[in-house]
């Protein structure tokens, strides 16, 4: 049985007052011993997945936004985005990257194949040697105004500048449709370079539909002002009469073309170079479908790819052409854009089979598809290992992809990527704007990433020796300036506002439009930092509206809840933990007006004033490490833990804490896990 | 479908199955008709549900008069057949998350077990039912699209498919909606062929199929080699690889010139230009069957350019006049959209026999509860427009007691009803989703 003392006892009484999914009945049932978090709990209720020895399924993962556009930057170079243009992805357990939740629809799979035409052409067609490309404000024609993604001119020029490294020819080339209204003439422009005018010509084209208007010139190299004049603006609002230029984009380019970043990625062998053209391109696809499906092929796939190449070419498609529609096809295939187990894998026992292994590895740690050295290591059979686990997280951590865990896991975990949608009240909070705003998220990216490279104690994250701060963020917390527009890092101690509790991403995420909101951020540390989410309200429930008047503390105000017993079971442990947060208004900054009602408690009775007191009472706490554990667990494997899991975190989450261990160390420790690295059973 | 009593059994006989997946033998459909000169079904979704008294129309004796909040559908009133307290029982009966449990089964009326168990399971949706039913021909099957920005999704961890999609075409099937109009735009008119034109695109339609067909051969080969429940999961790729394929086919003639919508719209303009897709999908057979949300459940949007600041659910909680007003504001506008969709339907003539789209077309608007300040679920005031000669969209009410509401998965089994499909496809035997067993008197002609 195990014991209730980790957490203060938060979760002993949480089932003893009913407030846990699934609602009261439980408590009477659950003699377990297994509620070690909630996830476990509603595992024992509503499947029979934690059947004990079982380990859990493994099942079809399908990649989520960031890890398609990381595997695409890594599979061709490409630095396009194209998941911007895919639907949401699903979320659970606070992550989007569970398994189960990453369904595929018809609008996916037409984005995918999209999205593959896409990339494949930005890797290895060819392109201008010097191109740049001016957009919306970059334009430099303050006058205007935007409509959808272009910029209406309205009589000003646009004016850029740029710089050219080498003489040659190039092409001015200006991207815009012509608007007119009432009987205006059609809108005229000209070129105009280095302050002399070059060309005059008329605007064609629409707002919807812009056209590419080029002018050809000679440029030498050293830099360059290039202004697009409209020559016969018309606004005439008494007669209903004006014409307009709207800019997609002004670009510069050469004509002097090179390939794409994947060239040498995509092409390794030059098949007008080689003595067998043929023999080349099928080379060229077997290393193309090894690296995008993530594994070594059959000699069937092997076989059947090269012959659709063969075909597409007996069809009319040039070499070049048929290899790019084999590449598409490739990428459309569900080998690419899920991972997956099958019964040809070589699992071993208690080890999964290399390649699926390197697989979980690189879209826990990089988001993103393995690289050579993971690759080789499965070629090899040393991934699946004790030792080639270590040897593989420690240069994973060490190359700049980790940066994904950022990226991935602290964006989410620490709720930066809702700071996004954040929108408090331009009224309550005049000064919150997006500089701001970059702000928070800079500072809770930094604080987590720190921990990827300094070798801190996790158990330090409440309480570090260090923040990150500038300018603009410490004028907001009303702090001294640091002297940088740039985030810059400093010693924190005892008196300074430091620490997951006081980041104001969260903070703000958690409020209201116009003030903070105690119940939002008590559930959100009961969530994020104790790993006892707290259920819905319950079915049926008649809410009146709270009139909230003036004189009514938010104390008070929140003191309704704890009259009704429907409501007191989960709002007494909510409220009062976010009361604690009181000091810290709906942007996150210090309120310095009158005392502030700051006493926040845990259901265990310890009581605390603010965050950097209940900071305290986690500060190096087992049960910190024991939260933080089971999250990145959670987005390590793509599901919640259950039951099966338990033994094993637990016994991380002890050495981690005893050895003052740094993220490395718990890294290490989760991928040991069997949930993360051994074979699931698979049902025939 | 899946049968809710006997779900435990299920589970615990098949040891370690997960709920996330397609029964397929469910999903045989049962006396198919042929596609027939059926009309089209538009559901039109608000989320943070609506309160009645600025919604509903009162009758009186010169006919169904809207209040001022409504007006916009006033000239529509002739052509409105309104429903008053329809209750969604399986929102009623479900643990909390009002906003994902309401939203999540206001077209599939089945109870969401654990709206945060970490795996989905619904059921499939009306407007999916009647797809798999009637097996259109058009070119889509049907569309899922959506003005809304996904933001935080509801309580307690619960799963944003729920608030983000009211197709379900399975248990753990939500389809996810479009929310770029260029995107939607060039899904029908598109861009397929790789901006070729001519025989060039001829070859490429062909090689493009040629790849079609094998990432078929080769995913089915695949499939013999996965487990037995990934390899049922893997059917939902099969599903999207035939819709990927109609797109190769050459979009159908249209009278109608579409111009493509401008990329970057703000929110307004974003729901007016999906109006012009919605007209457009409609007028140019490319889908019978479309649902659209304005806004995804659960909305946060801070509506500024009505002079309603703040976010729309905060709002839907108003505490003081203030936020009341703000939420009025809101939802007059919410009915001026609806209102300007019917006019674009009314306004264009029928390409199916009927005068105007607006008559070829059966349009749902419904939100995803009743008030939304006590997430009243039991209360829900739906209208039906169009659809004339299938239903009595003709100015008529009917309204059920606020004591006795009528279960609104009855409106479901109404519909497929008046698509002359015929069955039990809910749960222990109902017709639809948990609770719809007959269809409600005085809605079909």
């Amino acid at each position: 049985m195990r014991s209730f003392t980790r957490g203060g006892g938060l979760l002993s009484l949480a089932l003893l007052l009913g407030c846990y999914r699934g609602g009261p009945q439980l408590a009477e049932d659950d003699d377990t011993g297994t509620a070690g978090n909630e996830e476990t709990s509603a595992g024992d209720e509503t499947d029979g997945e934690d059947e004990g020895d079982m380990s859990p399924l493994q099942p079809l993962h399908r990649l989520n936004r960031l890890e398609y556009d990381n595997t695409v930057r890594d599979l061709l170079g490409t630095s396009l985005h194209p998941a911007d243009a895919f639907g949401p992805d699903a979320e659970a357990n606070g992550f989007d990257n569970m398994a189960e939740q990453l369904t595929l629809s018809p609008v996916l799979l037409d984005g995918y194949a999209k999205a593959a035409h896409d990339v494949i052409a930005d890797a290895i067609d060819l392109r201008p040697v010097f191109s740049v490309r001016f957009a919306s404000e970059g334009l430099g024609a303050p006058g205007g105004y935007p409509v959808g993604n272009l910029w209406a001119l309205t009589g000003n020029a646009a004016t850029v500048a740029f710089e050219i490294a080498q003489d040659g020819d190039h092409e001015l080339i200006l991207d815009a449709g012509a608007s007119i209204i009432g009987p205006a003439a059609a809108p005229e422009a000209a070129f105009e370079l280095d302050g002399v005018v070059i060309a005059g010509f008329g605007v064609q084209g629409s707002a919807a539909t812009p056209v590419a208007h080029i002018q050809p010139v000679t440029l030498t190299a050293g830099p360059h002002t290039l202004r697009v004049i409209p020559t016969n603006w018309v606004n005439d609002a008494v007669a209903n009469t004006s014409n307009n230029v709207l800019v997609a984009g002004l670009s510069v380019r050469s004509v002097a073309t090179t390939y794409g970043p994947g060239r040498g990625l995509v092409y390794v062998c030059e098949p007008a170079m080689s003595p067998d053209p043929a023999n080349c391109y099928a080379i060229v696809i077997a290393n193309f479908a090894y690296r995008a499906w993530r594994r070594p092929l059959s000699a069937d796939e092997e076989t059947s790819l090269v012959q659709l190449w063969a075909t597409l070419r007996a069809q009319g498609e040039t070499d070049d052409d048929a290899l790019r529609l084999v590449m598409r096809t490739i990428m459309t295939s569900p080998k690419f854009f899920y991972r997956m187990r099958t019964v040809d894998d070589a699992d071993d026992g208690e080890w999964l089979d290399d390649f699926v292994l390197a697989s979980r590895l690189s879209y826990f740690l990089w988001s993103s598809m393995p690289d050579d050295r993971l690759f080789a290591m499965a070629e090899d059979g040393r991934l699946a290992t004790d030792e080639g686990l270590s040897e593989a997280v420690a240069f994973m951590l060490e190359d700049p992809k980790a940066g994904a865990l950022v990226d991935g896991f602290a964006e989410q975990w620490l709720s930066t990527r809702q700071l996004g949608n954040a929108s408090p009240s331009p009224d309550v909070y005049p000064g919150f704007d997006d500089e701001l705003r970059s702000a928070m998220a800079q500072e809770s990216r930094l604080l987590f990433g720190d921990y990827l490279t300094s070798g801190a104690a996790v158990a330090t994250m409440v309480q570090p020796d260090f923040t990150w701060r500038n300018d603009r963020l410490a004028a907001h917390y009303g702090l001294p300036p640091v002297g940088s527009t740039e985030m810059v890092r400093l010693p924190a101690g005892a008196q300074d506002r430091r620490g997951i509790l006081s980041l104001g991403a969260w903070l703000t995420v958690q409020s209201d439009a116009e003030h903070s909101s105690p119940i939002r951020r008590g559930r959100w540390v009961s969530d994020r930092l104790l790993c006892s989410p707290v259920p819905p309200p319950p079915a049926g429930l008649q809410i009146d509206p709270v009139e909230l008047g003036d004189s009514e503390s938010v104390r008070e105000a929140l003191e309704m809840h704890r009259a009704d017993p429907q409501c007191s079971v989960c709002h007494t442990l909510l409220d009062v933990l976010g009361i604690g947060f009181e000091e810290f208004d709906g942007v996150g900054r210090l309120r310095l007006d009158a005392p502030i009602d700051n006493r926040g408690a845990l259901p265990d009775g310890r009581e605390f004033n603010g965050a950097a007191e209940l900071a305290g009472l986690y500060a190096n706490d087992e049960a910190f490490v024991d939260c933080l554990t089971k999250k990145l667990f959670t987005y390590a494997v793509g599901r919640a833990p259950l039951s099966f899991d338990t033994p094993y975190l637990d016994e991380a989450v002890a050495r981690v804490a005893a050895d003052q261990g740094d993220l490395h160390a718990l890294v290490d420790a989760i991928v040991h896990t069997p949930g993360f690295r051994s074979p699931a059973a698979l049902e025939e | 479908m899946r049968s809710a009593t006997t779900r435990r059994r299920f589970l615990v006989g098949a040891g370690s199955a997960t709920l996330a997946l397609p029964a397929l033998e469910y999903f045989a459909p049962r006396e198919a008709k042929a596609a027939t000169t059926g009309p089209r079904l538009l559901v039109y979704y608000f989320p943070n549900g609506r309160r009645p008294e600025w919604w509903a129309p009162v009758a009186t004796p010169g006919g169904l008069v809207f209040p001022t909040q409504a007006n916009a559908l006033q000239p529509f009133a002739n052509q409105v057949l309104s429903l008053v307290n329809l209750t969604n029982l399986a929102a009623l009966g479900s643990p909390g998350a009002a906003h994902a449990m309401g939203t999540g089964t206001i077209m599939t009326g089945s109870t969401i077990p654990d709206v945060a168990g970490g795996v989905l399971y619904n059921n499939v949706s009306l407007d999916q039912l009647v797809v798999q039913q009637t097996a259109p021909d058009t070119r889509f099957s049907s569309l899922q699209w959506s003005a809304g920005e996904p933001g935080p999704c509801d309580v307690g961890g619960s799963s944003c498919a729920y608030t983000q999609s009211i197709s379900w075409t399975g248990p753990a099937s939500p389809l996810v909606t479009t929310i770029d109009p260029k995107v939607a735009f060039d899904r029908l008119f598109g861009h397929g062929l790789d901006g070729l034109e001519g025989p060039a695109a001829e070859l490429r339609r062909q090689s493009l199929k040629s790849s079609v067909d094998f990432v078929r051969d080769d995913a089915r080969a695949l499939q013999a080699r996965l487990g037995h429940e990934d390899s049922l999961r893997l059917e939902e790729y099969f599903t999207a690889l035939t819709e990927l394929e109609k797109t190769l086919a050459p979009p159908a003639e249209c009278a109608a010139m579409p111009q493509p919508p401008i990329p970057g719209l703000p929110y307004p303009e974003r729901v007016a230009a999906f109006h012009q897709l919605i007209k457009l999908a409609f007028q140019c057979e490319q889908t019978h069957v479309l649902s659209f949300m304005i806004e995804f459940g659960l909305s946060g949007r801070s509506h500024d350019f009505l002079g309603a600041p703040g976010a729309h659910h905060a709002l839907s909680h108003f505490g003081d006049e203030v936020g009341r007003a703000r939420l009025e504001l809101v939802e007059t506008w919410q009915a001026q959209q609806l209102a300007g969709m019917l006019q674009l339907l009314r306004d264009t003539p029928g390409t199916r026999g009927g005068a105007t789209l607006l008559d070829e077309t059966i349009v749902l608007a419904i939100a995803s509860m009743g008030e939304g300040n006590g997430h009243d679920h039991g209360h829900n005031c739906p209208l039906l427009f169009g659809g004339t000669g299938v239903i009595q969209a003709n100015g008529s009410q009917i309204a059920f007691p606020v004591e006795a509401p009528q279960p609104l998965s009855n409106l479901h089994v109404t519909l497929l009803e008046a698509y002359g499909i015929q069955g039990a496809f809910g749960t222990n035997g109902a017709i639809f989703g948990d609770h719809g067993t007959a269809s409600i008197p005085g809605i079909l002609v």
